[in-house]
């Protein structure tokens, strides 16, 4: 103790580079005319070379590529298309109306999943039902794959084996010579009933270097950025009631969100007063639902925002921090694949997702997105060294060896609010270690 | 149903009067101080219309290019050119020598909600 009190160690918090490469999740316009058939030809023209380099070597050069419609009964053949899977206990629109007369709105569910979906493959023009060598239920709607098999008598076709393109091009990470870390976090739960907020506070502490013993400071010293993954509000806060009731009545309730903005932006201002936070807004956040996630405004902030070191960033949000290329979202992709798959486990997902090359492929079918008619955003141009995704149950980690070399790290970060964890990432070796908060305090 | 279907056809009739219309007063105007050259100067005016009508739409039922409802016949132009279809510039030049012009910015679909 005494040596501790004498002996001042000052950490200096190491300066990093980073470079912002979300640009492209920035909305330029606000147009809702358009349909989504846009954004699947658009997904399916920008993966087909991709894929028929794929397909190629994967099948060799000599293999016949054909579009639907030249297809010929028999004959052995590669084609590229859009999976659409399907199903019959998918939630939709127009079931309900015509249902509305007698009875009950369809219940909700875990999964839809059921033994009677199928598997159609989508090109420019036709559509055709997949059978075969595929797991129905391990398929994502909305990727872009290529099979290679023929078409049947009974005009299905018979899959022999399929495959998703490769990863784009990895640029290997700079090489550092002391660690750095980054710390993600998500689903802070502000507003949440019952919530202490004595864990978050060690967090922040620790992270602005007032807790713990110097070895520890030490080590927190060289954190140099913050990732909050989304859901800093609790879903609590957004009070649908409101919209259903007459204005009269709730002319002077005071919404939700303000205390729990309120918090966040004290939350904020302590961690940038140290260190760079990105704040990425996730569905129970005051932001638009659809994909891309646009910023949170600044004037939500008054305290943080004076910060330089504070950002407020789009989800889905690809930055890079001293030459690691960081690409992840709030977790809603991953959390809607679940529901239409029977894959149980997030980072099995995350990888599903990743080795499709796309971030959200449900989007536009069951996730809500712009209509893009002349890009894609969510395609991966450019592979990652972090793959994240914000709000899901547990943490989990793995890495993921593409086929030319690459290496991506997979991570699911926890819910703050039930986990009370963070994750430390080390940007020297790509390790990644969860850090758990429990107290007693406040709680009886 | 019949409604609906009388509702179609007159969209598609008022389309045609407009166009014709539009003709008409002009070479009624022109008519009175000019001569009759003119006249057929209009009349083959109108026809080169049709005739570069004719070329935009065939590129809009083009289906290689993608979906063209929705967003302008440009705009669907540019995606093509981005992703090396190498759609016909002339269609393009069109375009240019008519940006304010709907019948020539604006795809077949234009006039019929979504």
């Amino acid at each position: 103790m005494s040596e501790e009190s004498t002996d001042n160690v000052t950490f200096q918090r190491p300066s990093s580079t980073y470079e912002n490469l979300s640009t492209r999740f920035l909305q330029k316009d606000r147009n809702f005319q358009r349909q989504y058939a846009h954004l699947y030809a658009e997904r399916l023209c920008s993966m087909r070379p991709r894929l028929l380099e794929t397909a190629k070597r994967r099948w060799g050069e000599s293999v016949v590529m054909r579009k639907l419609y030249e297809m010929k009964a028999e004959e052995k053949c590669c084609i590229v298309g859009t999976l659409f899977k399907s199903m019959e206990l998918k939630p939709s629109i127009l079931k309900e109306i015509s249902e509305d007369h007698n009875l009950v709105p369809q219940p909700a569910r875990d999964k839809y999943i059921a033994d009677s979906d199928t598997l159609i493959l989508e090109d420019e023009l036709q559509r055709i039902v997949l059978v075969g060598n595929v797991d129905v239920q391990k398929a994502i709607t909305g990727v872009v794959v290529a099979v290679s098999g023929h078409e049947r008598d009974d005009g299905k076709f018979e899959v022999d084996d399929f495959c998703m393109a490769d990863l784009p091009v990895q640029l290997p990470p700079k090489q550092l010579d002391e660690d750095r870390y980054v710390v993600l976090v998500s689903g802070l739960g502000l507003g949440e009933e019952g919530h202490h907020l004595m864990n978050l506070q060690l967090l922040l502490d620790l992270i602005t270097g007032q807790l713990g013993s110097p070895e520890e400071q030490e080590v927190y010293s060289k954190v140099v950025r913050v990732i909050i993954a989304g859901n800093s509000l609790s879903r609590n806060t957004q009070q649908t009631d409101v919209l259903s009731t007459a204005k009269y009545l709730s002319r002077k309730v005071k919404a939700g969100t303000v205390e729990a903005v309120k918090a966040l932006d004290d939350v904020l201002a302590q961690l940038a007063s140290c260190v760079a936070v990105d704040v990425m807004p996730g569905p129970s956040d005051p932001a638009f639902c659809f994909l891309p996630q646009q910023p949170l405004h600044r004037c939500m902030f008054p305290q943080a925002s004076v910060y330089p070191t504070m950002q407020s960033v789009t989800n889905p949000y690809e930055a890079s921090v001293d030459g690691v290329r960081f690409l992840g979202s709030s977790g809603q992709n991953i959390t809607d694949i679940f529901q239409y798959t029977d894959m149980e486990d997030g980072i099995g997902i995350l990888e599903a997702t990743l080795s499709a090359n796309h971030i959200a492929p449900t989007a536009p079918d069951t996730l809500a997105c712009y209509p893009y008619y002349n890009e894609d955003p969510f395609i991966m141009s450019e592979c990652p060294h972090v793959y994240f995704a914000g709000n899901q149950t547990k943490f989990q980690s793995r890495i993921f060896k593409g086929n030319a070399g690459q290496k991506v790290l997979l991570v699911t970060v926890p819910r703050f609010v039930s986990s009370h964890a963070c994750v430390l990432l080390n940007l020297r070796n790509l390790q990644c270690t969860p850090v758990v908060f429990s107290s007693n305090i406040g709680s009886e | 149903m019949s409604g609906k279907q009388r509702l179609i056809t007159d969209v598609f009739a008022q389309h045609k009067k407009e166009l014709s219309r539009v003709g008409k007063t002009k070479v009624a105007t022109t008519t009175v101080d000019e001569s009759v050259h003119d006249v057929d100067s209009e009349t083959a005016q109108q026809l080169l219309r049709d005739k570069e009508i004719d070329v935009l739409k065939q590129f809009d039922l083009c289906w290689e290019y993608g979906p063209c409802t929705g967003i302008s016949r440009l705009e669907r132009w540019e995606r093509a050119e981005k992703h090396g279809m190498n759609p016909p510039d002339q269609v393009r030049r069109l375009i240019m020598k008519h940006e304010d012009e709907t019948n020539y910015t604006q795809s077949l679909w234009h006039d019929y909600p979504l």
